[in-house]
């Protein structure tokens, strides 16, 4: 369910703290699931990621044509996830794996003001949670 | 090849081991699972031309040998082969320890990477399989992701992160990724300069996989702890209960490998 949110207990003490108005809505499942990720899944895994994406590679080729910093910053400023294709997307997000997720989702809740921000980790607690599994699944 | 003509080694006894093992390809393997000569296979396997045919043969036995073995896919077997005689051909000496450690270590995150994908992504499945294997996996996926409900709940959950507004966190995270993949030094060490923290030796990465991150190749190594790295933005942030990654030892080209990837403002 897109209204669940999968956190940690020190994420829902924080998803607690937030205003009621922002709460509404929400399920809050307990995320369990904890595992150390390494250095050597994370090389492995950054060897095996595959970009297809036009848009992601277009930035590649801007990246590279980019003649210093200032340029290099206004690219990554504008640039934005919208119609980044959805299996590119999964692909960057397993080559990353879950342990920045669990920074980022702990950011947006210390600081989150729109249902927006609250949507958004939902959306990547669910992606945490999928990582987990697979990661726990395979890396034995 | 039967599944009574193999070695136990290459075809477990079902009745012995119920549990359905991943198949790691290495020569000596292979020659007991496909009763060839070890002389040949090691030829064929090294050969970036016949090694197609070692995993042709291998998916000829596709029905019998997924019986036993959970990773009978070709692209699997392909890049299990390919990493293999990567390996092999810039140490030739290597043992048969080290070369299957490698190529656990590739299987389980290939499996990693097959279910997460499966699971939240069924349509970005790898075009190189053979059609009737992605149907297959699709099919699979869509049982494994079982209503129309769930389905409609990654496609929401993309879209929530498609819509993250510019400079999140999350984006400066998976663009730093990208960046190591390509081998992008330049904008992997922009975004290290402010935002986004990495507590490790990501630009080792960088150098590593110089923009062909498909091709790289494991060979035996050891890592060291880097420095800090921080990435656009704030400035660099201290770990929040986050651990970072061991100092294992690692399969590397360079002395160092990334220990932490992006964290947030």
């Amino acid at each position: 369910m897109m209204n669940e949110l999968h956190l940690t207990p020190a994420e829902q003490k924080l998803f607690l703290s937030l205003p009621e108005k922002l709460r509404e809505g929400w399920k809050v499942r307990e995320e369990t699931q904890k595992f150390e990720d390494t250095k050597k899944h994370l090389r492995m895994r950054v060897s095996f990621l595959k970009i297809r994406d036009p848009k992601l590679h277009v930035f590649q080729e801007e990246i590279k044509k980019a003649k210093n910093e200032k340029k290099i910053a206004k690219l990554v400023s504008e640039f934005d996830l919208k119609d980044v294709h959805q299996a590119d997307l999964a692909e960057l997000f397993f080559a990353l794996g879950p342990k920045p997720l669990f920074r980022i989702i702990e950011a947006i809740l210390r600081q989150a003001k729109t249902d927006e921000e609250v949507e958004s980790v939902a959306a990547l607690s669910l992606v945490r949670n999928a990582l987990l599994r697979s990661f726990i699944r395979n890396y034995v | 090849m039967s599944a009574t003509a193999t070695q136990p080694e290459a075809m477990p006894d079902r009745q012995e081991t119920a549990e359905v093992q991943p198949f790691i390809p290495t020569p000596e393997r292979l020659s007991q699972l496909l009763e060839m000569d070890i002389g040949e296979v090691r030829r064929m396997y090294q050969s970036a031309t016949e090694r197609g045919q070692l995993v042709d043969q291998i998916m000829a036995e596709q029905e019998t040998l997924s019986e036993y073995h959970s990773n009978i896919y070709r692209d699997e077997m392909e890049e299990l082969i390919r990493v293999g005689s990567e390996q092999l051909a810039k140490n030739p000496d290597v043992s048969l320890f080290e070369l299957e450690e490698t190529l656990h270590e590739v299987q389980q995150s290939l499996a990693a990477k097959r279910d997460f994908l499966t699971e939240t992504s069924p349509e970005g499945l790898s075009q190189g399989e053979a059609k009737e294997q992605v149907l297959e996996r699709v099919e699979q996926s869509e049982e494994q992701a079982g209503t129309e409900k769930e389905k409609g709940l990654w496609h929401k959950a993309w879209r929530a992160i498609t819509w993250l507004p510019r400079e999140h966190p999350v984006i400066f995270s998976i663009l730093l990724i990208a960046a190591a993949a390509w081998g992008l030094s330049e904008l992997f060490e922009y975004l290290g300069g402010a935002q986004v923290e990495l507590a490790g030796e990501a630009d080792a990465l960088v150098r590593e996989t110089s923009g062909a991150a498909e091709a790289v190749t494991p060979v035996t190594g050891l890592t060291e702890p880097g420095s800090a790295i921080t990435a656009p933005g704030t400035g660099p942030v201290s770990p929040s209960g986050v651990t970072g990654y061991g100092d294992t030892m690692l399969p590397s080209t360079h002395p160092s490998l990334p220990s932490d990837i992006p964290g947030t403002r």
